[in-house]
């Protein structure tokens, strides 16, 4: 066992299977000499060289192009994309060519490539390089899409996703980047499609992801002081979706919380909360609430973002007024 | 920093939580009156858990007890003590609803579904009786008696009668009646009504008291549906005379297991629905 | 040997050393996109291709010089206007054909259609509808070969119009600093779209002129040559095989129909289209070739072999099956099915 943050976790990971297996490569902005400007590459130049790791110029659409042709011809390359809101600049590559090629080609293309962005706010870092992307990327058929909460499940599922034989977009939270955490030792291999229940609870059910996964377990904590139990599922996975685990947690309670760092409109609780309507309709006890950031962009200053985004206090105060009101 | 949506006024049709309603179904149970728990007096699933327990623990008079055994078999009386009451139904509102139907419905299946319902609202009616103990059931096995090919008389059953509306009960109905008639029967088609409708009314009569199945607490008959005048209240305090379809159900029932006032009760609820209730919403 | 130049006209081929036997597999690659386009247009009259296409009559020549000078296993990456780049490949006429079409029997199943070619097989590494977006994943297959070792090239035509979008500058720029072997070839035809290029594009020759920016030497040569188009075909691939890096070749041509089939090109001056009509690659090569000792009969004989290769498949893609429906739903994962949940 050992202590990662969650940033070493991803070098960890990236090395993990770098070694394992020759075909996997890792590009992007600063990713080589400077080990990624969030630090989260360091290390990896020195250890497998500048033929497997290679900076890039500030080209997303080149660097996406690259790994588009790469992974169709026998490659398994990461690709980074250094802020996710910057996958606007090279939406195309992604929405339009890597995620419909091998459906228009009739499977005679495939395209196991990850493509891994810092993803998410906390950091006063401005409209434009805090958004939370998971939707985007969630409303796209023919991409794959994983978003880890904790230093092992940055390496287990970043493990899956190279070794999956489809495009997987890997979205980091940058809030959690310092996060430290027990890791085992040894290789770590997880499995996409999969939620894990964080924490269990028999009357309500709280679903998060992401940097909104340990702010609900907090929650939950002191929700439980005022004899309000909660289950909390870490979704983990948008695409392929657990919805097993998810309908189970839900029929059992009967109540549902998605806590949600996205915009309000079409986030991933959105669909998610549809589902359940549909599918376990019988068993609500009440109506499904969605916690998530307003539909605005995101403003900088210290109180203000921390407003806008889902803290640990109004999870609790919005379950507190749902559940008695 | 979100605005909290108003609440919307509470839907009047359903006051149970879409799990309390499950768990109602599923019990046979009609929507209890008492206001539950959830806002507005919503009725949740706790409640109806609640519910079920308490129901179980009524009864309706003190020298009776629940036995979840059933009856012994060997402590079946030889005869029961049967009582007889009757109540008119005026089937107004009912003929217009069953000939707009797809293909046009009898009363029979009607008074079928209503009796489903009052049998949750009435659980004793839908029992049987031991030499010292009443079984309460929780589905409602309901046996239909009709004409048989040879010519008597032959009751198949409608097993969970409660689970189904009246699409479905009046389609089961038909389908038994017609496997009765071509002499289609197994024994197990016959066998575990825990309560008995005879439709009289193609034989002409006014009114039937049905003979009670050993056992057996209560049973119902439907006299004739004829077109009779009837009082019609125009505004208050005044009548007009109006020509409306009207047919009569009897009630015999053991009075060792529940007392007329109980039997009524069940009566009134069945005729109840039977002119009040808005049908084409199951249809 | 097509030379480098500045000039207004483009340089015609007078070309040394093409083998007659290499020149003849030329002038049968452009009958073969010549007929296979006038037959796709014709059954796009009857109104049995699907959609909208985007034929390259008058622009064989480009395709035939690479596919002739291309070895089996480079990469070849072309853009909507690809029937011609995937027949030079050696892809069989009858599945790209069905796949215009719509039917089963199609490249592609008809999941794609005439926008998508593809035939991985061959080396038709994707036919793509977003102006500039192949050029960098053709960039990404010249990586992966140089990665692997494998002397492969990639090679990735596009339009004058797309010289105007970001994608091509990332890619040219992306290619030169990683030395990739690829050749990037713009077929010139004076038309972005609808709009006559020079209106629209900051320089003389929207390719050539870009070159320098990115390090890259201007080459211009005559679309319209089959010679001069191999030639500078056999010049860029090796260049990119021996580890030379990236080629950018500008080739003037014309397309004789409008930019696709709804359109019938009357944004197009009368005289300009005449001219350029007059140069029409097929019969000027027909003669030089009877010129350098080919016979009348030899020819003839192509041409009748092709017609009869375009009957059969017409034939052949006319009588193949509507898809299934079962078909909507595969092939989105690897695993040949859709599934985005359990």
């Amino acid at each position: 066992m050992a202590q990662l943050t969650y940033r070493e976790a991803i070098a960890r990971g990236i090395a993990q299977e770098m070694r394992r297996d020759e075909s996997v490569v890792l590009i992007g902005e600063d990713v080589a000499a400077a080990g990624g400007v969030f630090k989260g590459t360091v290390g990896l130049l020195e250890a497998f060289g500048p033929k497997r790791v290679r900076d890039t110029p500030i080209s997303e659409q080149a660097i996406l192009g690259a790994a588009m042709g790469a992974a169709m011809t026998g490659m398994r390359p990461i690709a980074e994309i250094m802020f996710s809101d910057f996958f606007a600049v090279c939406w195309d590559i992604l929405a339009n060519q890597v995620a419909k090629s091998r459906y228009m080609t009739a499977g005679q293309m495939s395209f196991p490539l990850v493509v891994r962005a810092g993803n998410g706010g906390g950091l006063r870092f401005g409209a434009q390089h805090s958004q939370s992307v998971e939707n985007w990327m969630m409303a796209i058929p023919g991409l794959k899409v994983v978003v880890p909460s904790d230093a092992r499940d940055v390496i287990g599922l970043l493990a899956a996703a190279v070794r999956d034989p489809d495009p997987v977009v890997f979205l980091e939270q940058k809030a959690l980047y310092p996060v430290r955490s027990e890791v085992p030792d040894g290789e770590i291999v997880d499995t996409l499609g999969t939620a894990t229940v964080r924490r269990p609870g028999g009357d309500a059910t709280i679903l998060a992801l992401g940097n909104m996964t340990p702010r609900a377990v907090e929650a939950a904590d002191e929700l439980a002081r005022s004899g309000i139990e909660c289950t909390v599922v870490d979704i983990r996975s948008l695409v392929p979706l657990d919805t097993r685990t998810i309908l189970d947690e839900v029929s059992r309670t009967g109540r549902v919380f998605t806590v949600e760092e996205n915009p309000r409109l079409c986030g991933w609780g959105a669909e998610v909360v549809s589902i359940i309507g549909e599918e376990v309709f019988w068993d609500l006890d009440g109506p499904p609430v969605r916690i998530t950031t307003p539909h605005i962009p995101l403003p900088a200053a210290d109180a203000l973002e921390d407003a806008a985004i889902p803290s640990a206090e109004r999870i609790v105060s919005t379950i507190e007024k749902t559940m008695n009101p | 920093m979100i605005v909290a949506a108003e609440s919307r006024r509470l839907n009047t049709r359903h006051r149970a939580s879409p799990r309390a309603r499950r768990l109602l179904r599923e019990a046979g149970l009609a929507e209890p009156d008492a206001p539950g728990s959830g806002p507005e007096g919503r009725i949740l699933g706790a409640d109806v858990e609640s519910f079920i327990a308490s129901a179980a623990q009524n009864a309706t008079a003190s020298d009776r007890r629940n036995d979840p055994a059933g009856p012994d078999p060997a402590d079946r009386p030889a005869a029961g003590v049967a009582v007889f009451m009757a109540v008119e139904v005026d089937f107004f509102r009912i003929d217009r609803v069953r000939q707009s139907a797809a293909a046009p419905l009898g009363c029979l299946p009607f008074v079928a579904r209503a009796v489903v319902d009052g049998l949750a609202a009435f659980p004793y009616v839908n029992a049987q009786v031991g030499e010292q103990t009443v079984h309460v059931t929780s589905p409602v096995h309901l046996g239909v008696t009709v004409d048989s090919a040879a010519g008597g008389l032959v009751t198949p059953v409608v097993r969970e009668a409660n689970s189904l509306r009246l699409a479905s009960l009046a389609q089961r109905i038909a389908t038994l009646t017609d496997r009765a008639q071509a002499d289609d029967l197994e024994p197990a088609d016959v066998e575990g009504a825990t309560f008995t409708v005879s439709d009289c009314g193609p034989h002409g009569t006014m009114l039937t008291a049905p003979v009670l199945g050993s056992a057996q607490v209560a049973a119902l008959g439907l006299g004739a549906v004829r077109a009779k005048p009837v009082a019609v209240v125009r505004e208050p305090g005044e009548y007009v005379v109006a020509v409306h379809p009207v047919g009569t159900l009897g009630l015999s029932f053991d009075q060792r297991a529940i007392d007329t006032g109980y039997a009524a009760g069940f009566l009134d609820r069945v005729r109840g629905a039977l002119e009040a209730r808005d049908w084409s919403t199951e249809l | 040997m097509a030379a480098r130049t500045r000039d207004d006209a483009p340089v015609s081929a007078g070309v040394v050393d093409v083998p007659l036997r290499t020149r003849l597999a030329l002038y049968r690659c452009c009958v073969e996109l010549r007929l296979f386009e006038q037959r796709a247009y014709r059954m796009f009259m009857e109104g049995l291709v699907k959609g909208t296409s985007h034929l390259s009559i008058g622009q064989e020549a480009i395709a035939a010089g690479f596919g002739v000078a291309m070895r089996p296993d480079d990469y070849t990456f072309a853009t909507y206007r690809g029937h011609a780049h995937t027949l030079a490949r050696g892809v069989p006429m009858t599945p790209v054909l069905a796949e215009l079409l719509g039917r089963e029997n199609g490249l592609m199943k008809g999941k794609g259609g005439s926008m998508h070619l593809t035939s991985v097989e061959h080396g038709v590494m994707g036919s793509y509808a977003i102006i500039g977006a192949h050029l960098p994943i053709a960039n990404g297959a010249a990586w992966s070969a140089q990665y692997r070792g494998t002397d492969q090239v990639a090679v990735c035509f596009f339009g004058d119009g797309t010289t105007n979008i970001g994608a091509f500058h990332e890619a040219l720029n992306f290619a030169v600093i990683w030395r990739l072997p690829i050749v990037f070839v713009c077929e010139n035809n004076l038309y972005m779209e609808y709009t006559p290029i020079h209106h629209v594009t900051a320089v003389e020759h929207p390719a050539a002129d870009r070159a320098g920016a990115y390090g890259l030497d201007p080459l211009i040569v005559d679309g319209n040559d089959p010679d001069a188009m191999y030639a500078a075909a056999s010049l860029t691939l090796a260049r990119a095989r021996a580890g030379e890096g990236p080629s950018l070749i500008e080739a003037k041509t014309y397309r004789h129909g409008g930019h696709s089939r709804a359109d019938p090109g009357k944004y197009r001056p009368d005289d300009e289209v005449q001219n350029w009509l007059a140069r029409d690659p097929l019969p000027m090569y027909r003669d030089r070739l009877l010129d350098i000792g080919a016979t009348a009969a030899e020819l003839d004989g192509i041409d009748t072999e092709v017609e009869a290769l375009v009957n059969r498949a017409a034939e052949e893609a006319r009588a193949g099956a509507e898809p299934g429906a079962d078909l909507v739903m595969t092939d989105v994962w690897a695993d040949g099915g859709s599934a985005w949940r359990n």
